[in-house]
Parts: structure tokens; C-alpha cells; sequence
């Protein structure tokens, strides 16, 4: 069909999966097919969130959570940008690639328990928990993109004797910017996943998580999902953000 | 307007590669004498050597014996004395046209003479009006135009050709290249054509030099004395074009003579 996308097509389309998921939840809350201490009603879940907003919890939550992920970001990504870097290198892949590629495989979960001897319980264990959780999706795909550059590029360098910083900043980064994106992308997504395992392994009495160690502990599964719901959002908002962002600095870079 | 066109000589030349421990020659004994402001086309079947060849006098290959010199000094790397245009435009994508052009002016500070040099090769090759567009946003044609455009910023004093027709619609080639030819010989820059297309070896050429299939060695030269701009369907230009289809069995009208056998 000619002619431009309405924009039900556009946006709408979206929300489908989302609304019908509510509405079976609904049904079956209402129906009773579950008990509700196990599955509360979505408009208990989000009473239990107005609750949490209106006393000022959700906010004081958010804001300690928000300050981790913001370290976990800044610290694990400007290390994982350092070791993409020297890991795009031939000599250094050679040396740590192997190293690098088998502690990734090991689920950051493994390491609570050696986390929390060596940092201690408090705010250090949860911090160096996400630097390395934001650490790996950022290095991959830093050195995957510096590697990456096409050939035909690199030669194009050559031919007109670009010096190693123009080669740097004029060929190597701009060609690898949509990989940077992806690192950027899939870093703040560790972020906020492990930012949760984090603060749940050490049973933290500060941010969201706090909310669902609350909820496990009580057994009030709104008061979990309610928690999830925020993280969710929290979530979804940041990656929203950062591709913005991202498009008005970096836009033209995702030129083909 | 251009920079003085620069000679090359190429003696006793030899490459080989090496892949998977099987030693491939991939030029043999190649000796060639290209005056200044000579057009020189190297034509062959694909695998001859003949991009490697170029590559050589461009200074990206560098692991080979004899000599390779440009006025009379050995050639050990790339420089702007060499424009290049590759069969792939190889524009930089997130540069406009105009920035694809002034990345390869390199050497100048000075921004009004930067600003003229850009202007002076957009105008020659006809992309006035097109600065602020991006490679992704032209058609083959005009990114192919581009990269000529980017080639000759620096007045080269050779430019060197890699088949870069050979990815074009055969409208916008034969188009092409009655721009090239006449840019060209305005700039009167020497120049070396990679190509696989006899009829384009002898519309541009001087000389057109015939290399044969691993190894790679010089098979035939042949001059062309033809007037400019050649009518393709003259008499002495299909004649030469027969005579070096000939080279390759592939004549269109043989000689009666000749003793060739087709087998299907």
C-alpha cells in the first residue's frame, strides 16, 4: 500500500501485546484462577505503586538505585571502553582475548558471594557487582567495532598517510560508532539488571530492590511486582533517553 | 591548472603471493615505460594482476622485486603525488560530498585555498548544487564522480584508475566516460586505467597494455593514435578493438586467416 504510515501503524502496534497480556491478567485475577497472594489483581499492584509514590519511598528508592546505576555506567563502561580499545589491538587480543572470553561466559550471579568478601555488604559489593555487570557488553562490542573496520577504510587511510590520530579520529571511531551504540545500549541494560541481582544478593535496605526483598519477606507479591513494575519503566525510560541522545549527536554516523 | 605530470618506469618486475604454503606468481618480468601525460590502459582476464599491478605504483604493495619508479625515484608507499579511484566509490558514509572531497585534500592549511581546490574539482566534475549531500543519498554515478572529484583535489601528478567504471549502468558509463575523457585530457595528468572492458582500454588510452593470466606478464602493447573524443564506431577504433579481443580468442569479426577454433 502507497501513501505514509498511519500512525496507529507506526506507534500503535505496539501496545497490543502489552494491553492483551493485561487483560488476560485481569481476567484471571478476577476469575480467582490463581490465588491472589500469588498473583494480585493489576489495579492492586498499581495501588500498591501510588502507595509507594504518595509516601515518598518510590522516590527516595529510585533516587539511591538511579545513583548506582549512574556508577555502574560511568565506572563499568569507562573500563569496558579502555579494554574495547586495547582489546581491538592484535597483540593485546592475543594475550588477554582468551581470558577475557571465558570469564564472560561465567554468570555475574557467580560472583556474589566473593563480591560480598571482598567489598563488604554495603554500597562497595553493589557497585563493583554492576561495574562488571555494565564492564563485558561494553567491551565486546567496543573491540568487535574497532576490529570491525572495513578493509577498503583502512586502505583509504593508507593511500592518503593519515597520521595514527587522524586515522583514529577521522576513520576508525566514526565507522565504528553504530557498535558504540550497541555498547552504550546493551551497557544500561546490564545496568539496570544487575542493579537489581545486585541489590537483592546483599539484601539492601536502600533502593527498589529493597521494595521486592520487602515483598519476599512479607509475602506481598504486589509490593514485587510493584517494584518490578518501576524497574521496568525506570528502565525502558533511560534506553529511551539514550537513543535520543544518541541520534542527535551521533546521528549521521548511523549513515550507510 | 594541474601539477606536472610525472613519469613511471616499471623494470624486471616481479610478485608473487603466497597462500597456504603454494607459491602463486602473480606478475612476472613486467617492464613498462609510461611518459608524462600518457594514458595508459591495463587490460586482462580477471586474476592477471593486473589490480596488483596497480596497487604497486600506488604503494600499497610493497613486498615485490625490480623496480617500480615515479620520475625516476622508487616508489616505497602511498602519497598525494597518486590520486586513486577505486571500482568501490569508497566514500566515507557520515561525510557530506564536499567533506568526502576535503578529506582527501591533505597538505593544505590554508582555508581559502582549501575552499577554492574543493570548489575547482566539484566544478570539474560536475557536482555543483550536490556539496551537502551524503554518498548514501547519490546515485551511483555521482558518488563514482565523488571519488574522482577526491582523487585529483591534491593535482596528482598520476592518477590511478581500478576499473573504476566497471560497477556502473552501461548508460551512466558510457556518460562517464566521455567526461573523464575530456576532464582528463584538460588536466593532461598521467594515468594509468585498470580494466576489463576493451572498448573503454581503447576509447581513453595511449596505450593499451595486454596482460595474460598467471602468471601475470606482458602480453601485448599497443598504441592508439586515434583523435580525441573517439568515435567508438570508426573504422581504426573497431579494427584495434578486434585486434586486442583477438588476444583474448574473443574477436568479433576474425580474421579469415586466423586459425582459431571455438569450443562449446
Amino acid at each position: 500500500m502507497a501513501g505514509p504510515e498511519s500512525a496507529f501503524s507506526r506507534w500503535g502496534k505496539a501496545w497490543i501485546f502489552p494491553a492483551a497480556s493485561l487483560a488476560v491478567w485481569e481476567w484471571v485475577a478476577w476469575e480467582r484462577w490463581v490465588r491472589p497472594d500469588f498473583l494480585p489483581a493489576p489495579e492492586k499492584v498499581l495501588a500498591t505503586l501510588g502507595t509507594l509514590a504518595a509516601s515518598g519511598t518510590l522516590a527516595t528508592d529510585m533516587e539511591a538505585s538511579a545513583l548506582r546505576v549512574a556508577f555502574g555506567c560511568v565506572v563499568g563502561g569507562g573500563l569496558g571502553l579502555a579494554a574495547g580499545v586495547a582489546l581491538s589491538g592484535r597483540a593485546v587480543q592475543r594475550l588477554f582475548g582468551g581470558v577475557f572470553h571465558g570469564v564472560r561466559q561465567v554468570p555475574l550471579v557467580g560472583w556474589a558471594p566473593l563480591m560480598v568478601l571482598w567489598f563488604g555488604i554495603g554500597e562497595a559489593s553493589k557497585l563493583a557487582f554492576m561495574a562488571a555487570g555494565v564492564f563485558f557488553p561494553v567491551a565486546l562490542n567496543v573491540a568487535a567495532g574497532l576490529a570491525g573496520v572495513p578493509g577498503e577504510l583502512r586502505e583509504l587511510a593508507d593511500v592518503y598517510g593519515l597520521s595514527p590520530k587522524e586515522r583514529l579520529f577521522q576513520v576508525t571511531l566514526p565507522a565504528a560508532v553504530p557498535s558504540l551504540k550497541a555498547a552504550a545500549i546493551q551497557g544500561l541494560n546490564m545496568a539496570w539488571v544487575s542493579l537489581v541481582a545486585a541489590e537483592i544478593l546483599t539484601a539492601t535496605r536502600t533502593g527498589i530492590a529493597n521494595e521486592i526483598n520487602q515483598g519476599r519477606s512479607q509475602f506481598r507479591m504486589d509490593l514485587v511486582l510493584a517494584a518490578l513494575a518501576a524497574v521496568t519503566l525506570a528502565g525502558f525510560l533511560c534506553q529511551l533517553a539514550l537513543r535520543r541522545v544518541w541520534e542527535a549527536v551521533f546521528g549521521k554516523y548511523s549513515r550507510s | 591548472m594541474a601539477a606536472t605530470a610525472a613519469g613511471i618506469t616499471v623494470r624486471g618486475l616481479h610478485k608473487i603471493f603466497r597462500h597456504k604454503g603454494r607459491v602463486v606468481e602473480a606478475l612476472q618480468d613486467i617492464h613498462l615505460e609510461i611518459k608524462p601525460g600518457q594514458f595508459l590502459a591495463l587490460v586482462g582476464s580477471s586474476g592477471c594482476g593486473k589490480t596488483t599491478l596497480l596497487r604497486i605504483l600506488l604503494g600499497l604493495e610493497r613486498d615485490f622485486e625490480g623496480e617500480a619508479l615515479l620520475d625516476g625515484a622508487p616508489i616505497t608507499g602511498p602519497g598525494l603525488d597518486r590520486g586513486i579511484v577505486f571500482q568501490e566509490h569508497r566514500l566515507l558514509p557520515w561525510l557530506t560530498l564536499k567533506e568526502n572531497v576535503a578529506f582527501g585534500l591533505r597538505g593544505v592549511l590554508d582555508r581559502a585555498e582549501r575552499e577554492l581546490r574543493i570548489a575547482r574539482v566539484i566544478h570539474l566534475v560536475g557536482l555543483e548544487g550536490f556539496e551537502n549531500a551524503y554518498p548514501g543519498q547519490l546515485s551511483g554515478g555521482m558518488a563514482q564522480r565523488t571519488a574522482i572529484a577526491r582523487a585529483l583535489v591534491n593535482r596528482p601528478k598520476v592518477l590511478l584508475l581500478d576499473e573504476p567504471l566497471g560497477a556502473l549502468d552501461a548508460l551512466t558509463r558510457l556518460k562517464l566516460q566521455r567526461e573523464l575523457d575530456a576532464l582528463l585530457r584538460a588536466e593532461g595528468v598521467t594515468t594509468v586505467l585498470v580494466t576489463h572492458d576493451i572498448e573503454e582500454a581503447v576509447y581513453f588510452s595511449d596505450r593499451v597494455a595486454v596482460l595474460s593470466a598467471r602468471p601475470g606478464r606482458l602480453k601485448r602493447s599497443l598504441a592508439v593514435h586515434l583523435p580525441r573524443p573517439r568515435d567508438r564506431n570508426s573504422r581504426e577504433f573497431l579494427a584495434l578493438k578486434d585486434e586486442l579481443l583477438e588476444e583474448f580468442q574473443l574477436a568479433e569479426h576474425p580474421d579469415p586467416d586466423s586459425k582459431i577454433e571455438y569450443a562449446i
